[in-house]
């Protein structure tokens, strides 16, 4: 695919597989993704659990888990293929360049260090700061993020605070080295609504101080589409559909973002039966041939269970499908 | 659904305390950490209807849960359960009630024994009503048939089956003791958006097809709302709305009912709406109403008076004084 300017892109990930090692064979868990991230856009990466859409986030950060490897593909972050780069250079990337965001942030902090050593940590490790200078930054990043009494805070415990709290704090270490793209995966999965509604706020506030690009993976289509300008979708490690958001999710044109799309029950209080998607995403290991959505897809035919399906462009909305032009709007 | 049948069960003023380990510098001041889980739930639970509990973590919804189902005995408040407060039970009519009212649980790894096949697992449940030899086996496939599972996964273990086919294993097991009552806690909350409603479905067929009476518990309101037939809306310990659920989204009397639809993203239909979001929370309230400090319209006086629950109009009931006349 060519894209028209080069200098336009922060990230580009061409054809990235990841697999996993099962005895002798590497069972693919990612195969073959494409992503492009512009300075200061947020892109949207929708998919189930499975999906490969945390793992394609992981593996740009070098952070697979073991056994987990890239095959092949190109991650171009700032002109540079992070492939090639050393672990070292990957080191000073981490938190300086990019910055990242976790489900999970009870597991992501240190438990035995303070908020404060955390933060100042942080920052003197990229930053040319004193412990004073450092401590003052760290006090100025919590206020940032909406902590109340940040003074007091910097010597609390991850364990002390609540989980609206301790997702503030990561975000705050996460972009205290001014980073230019922030990986959110699933950042507000594990809280409340309302005090999700807080950090999307935050993030979104984040976004406009720093101009920051975000690669906001989630599986929360609502959440997507309120931050992101454009949005990709994974199933069973491959994009099927990557578009602008209010064309994709206005008019998919990848059935299973259309059956996605219908599955989110809405608040307009109708009774009745929740729409559902048939069937179970493949296992890893046991794709079937052809389109791995061909099994659960309701306008599947027979070709589609056997052939892999065509990429197919429409403007600036690309789908996986071969009936990508078939598509009535949901 | 009757409305004049009598209920399944009543829970009147029901409360749970529980006090926390004291520090040294507590035990010299003779003082005492309680902390409130629920404090003073009425609620009560018709026959064959679907009520839907809703709240934040924290709110006490999963301890109401565990004393619906035994689990914990609650501090003090009354439950009666098909008309005979539990309070007085004997041994055998304890068990019966344990029986009758069935348990699903969110995590459905850690919910079923890893080193245990589905069939043992079934097995053990269909042994403890009573059943040996082919009655057992072939109620074990009649389970499975009634939660839409497949009879090869009968010899599988749990963590070769989907979070949404474990899923439907732990309402199965919850069947075998032919409850009539499951209490449901946030059991798609684990699950991917396209198998949550299969589950959801799955529980409103057994609603209908064997009259089972259902409480799911949920912080999604979006799903509350499509299959509840009544819903609670908690905060705190207590509940501060109640009513049908049409009518409890459509109009919200209590504020932080408005404070959570408020919250649900809704990215899909308003892309570019600012939405009102509650300030941070702030701990301990003392004295008066409970949300407060949190609350976009609180008044003076909510500091000082306690408000009930109390009728806004016809279906619908909510704690807070700027909806009852003074």
């Amino acid at each position: 695919m060519n894209t028209p300017s080069m200098t336009e892109e922060l990230l580009r990930i061409d054809g990235l597989h990841v697999g996993f090692r099962s005895g002798d064979e590497m069972r693919p868990v990612v195969r073959g993704v494409d992503l492009r991230i512009a300075p200061g856009e947020v892109v949207g990466l929708v998919g189930e659990s499975g999906s490969g859409k945390s793992m394609t986030a992981l593996a740009l950060m070098r952070l697979l888990p073991p056994g987990g490897a890239v095959t092949s593909g190109r991650i171009m972050f700032k002109g540079r293929d992070l492939r090639e780069a050393s672990l070292n250079d990957i080191n000073k990337l981490r938190g300086s360049q990019i910055g990242m965001i976790f489900q999970d942030p009870l597991t992501a902090l240190n438990p035995a260090i303070t908020v404060g050593g955390q933060l100042t940590d942080t920052i003197r490790a990229h930053q040319p700061l004193g412990r004073k200078a450092a401590m003052t930054r760290a006090e100025e990043l919590l206020a940032l993020v909406g902590i109340p009494y940040p003074r007091q805070r910097l010597l609390a415990y991850p364990h002390e605070l609540s989980g609206g709290m301790r997702q503030r704090v990561m975000i705050a270490l996460a972009v205290s080295c001014n980073p230019s793209l922030l990986i959110a995966d699933e950042p507000t999965t594990a809280l409340d609504v309302t005090v999700q509604a807080q950090v999307m706020d935050l993030l979104d506030r984040v976004r406009q101080e720093f101009g920051v690009a975000i690669l906001f993976i989630s599986h929360n289509l609502e959440l997507v589409a309120e931050i992101s300008t454009r949005v990709t979708v994974m199933y069973a490690g491959r994009v099927v559909e990557t578009g602008q958001v209010h064309d994709l999710f206005d008019a998919p044109r990848h059935p299973y973002t259309r059956q996605l799309l219908r599955c989110i029950p809405r608040l307009d209080g109708a009774r009745g039966a929740m729409p559902t998607i048939p069937g179970l995403p493949p296992r890893i290991g046991a794709l079937p041939p052809g389109c791995p959505f061909a099994p659960r897809c309701d306008m599947a035919e027979p070709r589609c269970r056997e052939q892999d399906p065509p990429i197919s462009w429409r403007n600036r909305q690309m789908a996986v499908c071969f009936r990508a032009n078939d598509m009535v709007p949901a | 659904m009757k409305a004049d049948a009598p209920p399944l069960m009543m829970l009147q003023d029901l409360r749970k305390t529980y006090r926390l380990r004291r520090s040294a510098a507590d035990r010299l001041k003779g003082v005492n950490r309680i902390v409130t889980a629920v404090d003073g739930v009425s609620l009560s639970i018709q026959r064959g209807s679907i009520l839907g509990l809703v709240g934040e973590s924290g709110c006490g919804k999963s301890t109401l849960a565990q004393i619906l189902v035994g689990l914990l005995p609650p501090t003090s408040g009354t439950i009666a359960y098909d008309g005979a407060s539990l309070a007085g039970l004997s041994g055998e009519a304890w068990r019966a009630y344990r029986r009758g009212v069935q348990m699903v649980f969110q995590d459905t790894a850690s919910s079923l024994n890893p080193r245990k096949r589905i069939r043992t697992i079934l097995m053990e449940a269909v042994t403890a009503r009573g059943l040996a030899g082919k009655a057992r086996a072939e109620r074990v496939e009649a389970l499975l048939g009634q939660v839409g599972l497949d009879l090869q996964l009968l010899d599988r273990y749990p963590h070769e089956l989907s979070g949404g086919q474990r899923q439907r294993i732990g309402i199965a097991r919850a069947l075998a003791m032919e409850p009539s009552l499951l209490v449901a806690d946030e059991p798609v909350s684990s699950l991917d958006v396209s198998l949550q409603g299969q589950i959801i479905n799955l529980l409103r067929e057994l609603n209908e097809t064997l009259g089972l009476t259902i409480v799911l518990i949920s912080h999604d309101l979006a799903v509350v709302a499509r299959v509840c037939d009544s819903i609670a809306v908690m905060y705190a310990g207590r509940v501060v709305e109640s009513g049908l659920p049409r009518q409890v989204l459509s109009a919200p009397a209590h504020p932080y009912t408005q404070a959570l639809l408020e919250a649900v993203p809704r990215g899909l239909e308003r892309r570019d709406r600012k939405r009102t979001v509650l300030p941070v929370e702030q701990g301990d309230t003392p004295g008066g109403c409970h949300f407060r400090r949190r609350c976009l319209h609180a008044l003076a006086i909510c500091a000082e008076v306690d408000p009930v629950l109390k009728a806004t109009r016809q279906g619908q009931a909510a704690a807070c004084l700027l909806q009852q006349p003074s």
